[in-house]
């Protein structure tokens, strides 16, 4: 397997009026092409971060200070604000924790996933819009015609989340970064949304960056596992590794806190 | 929603009654009355005249019972006579209306326009010159007394450059210019008015809509529109302006009794034929009944703004909208 993105060195800090927060030091990471990359961590351990910079779209009081982040040959922190809007959506794409608070409140579900296929294919409103109403099918939505016209409040957490993994797989990304995709949900509808993720990346070859604090989703659905603890990756191995003989005290804290049944 | 614009009517009511209570005795309180200006004006009418024409117009009875009389009158939408020319108070509205609903609209729809765009563009880059310079700007322009800009601008363009004329609506050889000429010497007669009552307009909506943009910038649906793809541009029209402008609509409603009610200030300094300033005319001639009708009108209106405001919010939120 070839690596599809390599992120070395990464520092980032954030502003906040006078002083200054290192939230990521010196993070290098390598994600394959076709694989379950985890990013575990506690809260505030700069998974988010790292996450949101590989396509600079991290809040204005967030510098990246160091670093680089190559994908395709090209390093991300560096190529023209054109450029990376167009790899936003289209190779890399992302679902988020909160799915209803990141749809649009008074756009419909289906001018968002329609505007996110207009901007990287080159196909009619009309083309798109039923593109929109296939790609519902595929994340296993019921009667996509009537979630087309709905808008995110009307629509349950689970639908909101699917709606989100419709639209950032529009485009077919080669990357999809799940930033704590199912915190929000309930457990049942966790593992639903979760297997459809695992069916439809055997169906469609992408990798996913999976981050989340749960290590009981590390162990279940990835191959690979990064730890990180303060802003730096602590320990990264295979995740049945990391479970049988973890290499840092944090990571036992981690497998310590997953409450078994 | 019937059920419940209903409720919100019948609500009114009592309002309605209240605020007209009130204004009615404080115009009554106010010292003078209708007949003192034709006393000023000839001393030699004697208190037998005096009497007759206060009697005609029912003002020897007691305050209360004028009320009960007024009350009963206006229940039937019968709002008088105005008494200095003895014509129907409706009717001397009615003729006015035309221009003060034409010149607010237009003031209402600049604001709004110039208003949308200021801040749109500030919340593009807060901190910046731009940002700092219509900041002043619009400040400058809330905080200068409306009538002195006038007289400045009045002084300026009217007497020292001789631009613009300095009053009214229409020059004195109006009735003989062809269309063009008069949509030329109107619009001559209506610069000045409505570029002050719009600059004073355009602080408090830039300001908004650029806080309320700066704020729906932060939220995660936004991260999510910029994940997509979208360049800045298209986030901040596309995505965050539609948010943004949800409460205007609320601004909207509460400004349609501003509509019909018009500005006293602007209308008398400009000497501009409209609601307004009948209404001053009407207060320092004590005439009651043109008074009262102005004072109910712009109390109903303000109201049904307020009702009209929610409504309009419930429709353009789709959160409130399907709500039940």
């Amino acid at each position: 397997m070839g690596k599809l993105l390599e992120i070395k060195n990464l520092s980032i800090q954030f502003r906040h009026g006078q002083t200054i927060v290192k939230a990521v030091e010196g993070v290098h990471l390598d994600i394959y092409e076709n694989e379950i990359l985890a990013l575990a961590g506690e809260s505030g351990s700069g998974k988010s971060v790292t996450a949101l910079s590989i396509t600079r779209i991290l809040p204005e009081t967030a510098d990246i200070i160091s670093g680089q982040v190559f994908f395709q040959g090209q390093d991300l922190l560096k190529v023209s604000k054109a450029q990376i809007e167009a790899i936003r959506g289209r190779d890399i794409s992302y679902i988020f924790q909160e799915a209803a608070a990141s749809l649009n409140p008074v756009l419909t579900v289906g001018r968002q996933i329609q505007e996110s296929i207009l901007l990287h294919q080159n196909i009619s409103k009309k083309e798109a819009l039923n593109a929109a109403v296939d790609l519902l099918r595929l994340v296993k939505l019921p009667d996509p015609e009537h979630i087309l016209s709905s808008y995110a409040h009307q629509l349950s957490g689970g639908m909101n989340q699917r709606v989100m993994i419709a639209m950032a797989l529009s485009s077919r990304p080669k990357l999809l970064i799940a930033d704590e995709p199912t915190t929000a949900l309930d457990v049942t509808i966790e593992a639903e949304v979760i297997r459809m993720l695992l069916e439809l990346k055997a169906k469609m070859k992408f990798s996913i960056l999976f981050i989340t604090h749960n290590l009981a989703l590390v162990e279940k659905f990835t191959q690979r596992a990064a730890i990180m603890f303060r802003g730096r990756i602590v320990e990264q191995a295979d995740s049945k590794k990391i479970f049988s003989s973890p290499g840092h005290p944090h990571t036992e804290d981690l497998i310590r806190s997953i409450i078994r049944l | 929603m019937f059920t419940y614009i209903f409720r919100r009517l019948l609500g009114m009511l009592p309002l309605l009654f209240g605020i007209i209570t009130i204004s009615f005795m404080v115009i009554h309180l106010a010292p003078g009355k209708p007949t003192t200006l034709s006393e000023a004006m000839n001393p030699k009418v004697s208190l037998e005249a005096r009497e007759r024409l206060e009697k005609l117009y029912g003002l020897d009875k007691p305050l209360p019972i004028q009320y009960l009389d007024w009350s009963k009158k206006v229940l039937t939408l019968n709002f008088g006579v105005s008494f200095i020319d003895n014509r129907p108070v409706i009717e001397k509205i009615w003729e006015r209306l035309p221009l003060t609903v034409f010149i607010n609209a237009a003031s209402l729809a600049l604001i709004l326009f110039f208003g949308i765009l200021i801040g749109l563009n500030c919340a593009k880059a807060p901190g910046s010159f731009y940002d700092r310079s219509m900041n002043l700007f619009v400040f400058i322009g809330f905080a200068m007394p409306g009538f002195w800009l006038s007289l400045l601008l009045m002084n300026f363009f009217g007497l020292h450059l001789r631009w613009l004329p300095i009053s009214g609506l229409t020059s004195l050889d109006f009735e003989y210019y062809n269309f063009w000429e008069k949509a030329l010497d109107l619009a001559k007669h209506l610069i000045l008015p409505l570029f002050v009552s719009c600059l004073s307009g355009l602080a408090g909506i830039s300001r908004y809509i650029r806080q309320n943009i700066l704020e729906i910038l932060k939220t995660p649906y936004i991260r999510t529109a910029k994940a997509k793809g979208l360049s800045d541009d298209a986030l901040l029209k596309k995505h965050a302006l539609p948010n943004a402008l949800l409460p205007v609509v609320t601004i909207l409603g509460l400004s349609i009794p501003g509509l019909i009610g018009g500005s006293v200030i602007f209308e008398s300094i400009f000497a501009l034929p409209g609601v307004g300033r009948l209404f001053y005319e009407a207060v320092m001639a004590r005439d009651y009944a043109m008074i009262m009708a102005e004072l109910v009108m712009g109390a109903g209106l303000t109201l049904l703004g307020n009702l009209f405001a929610d409504i309009s919010y419930a429709y353009v939120d789709p959160r409130i909208r399907y709500k039940k």
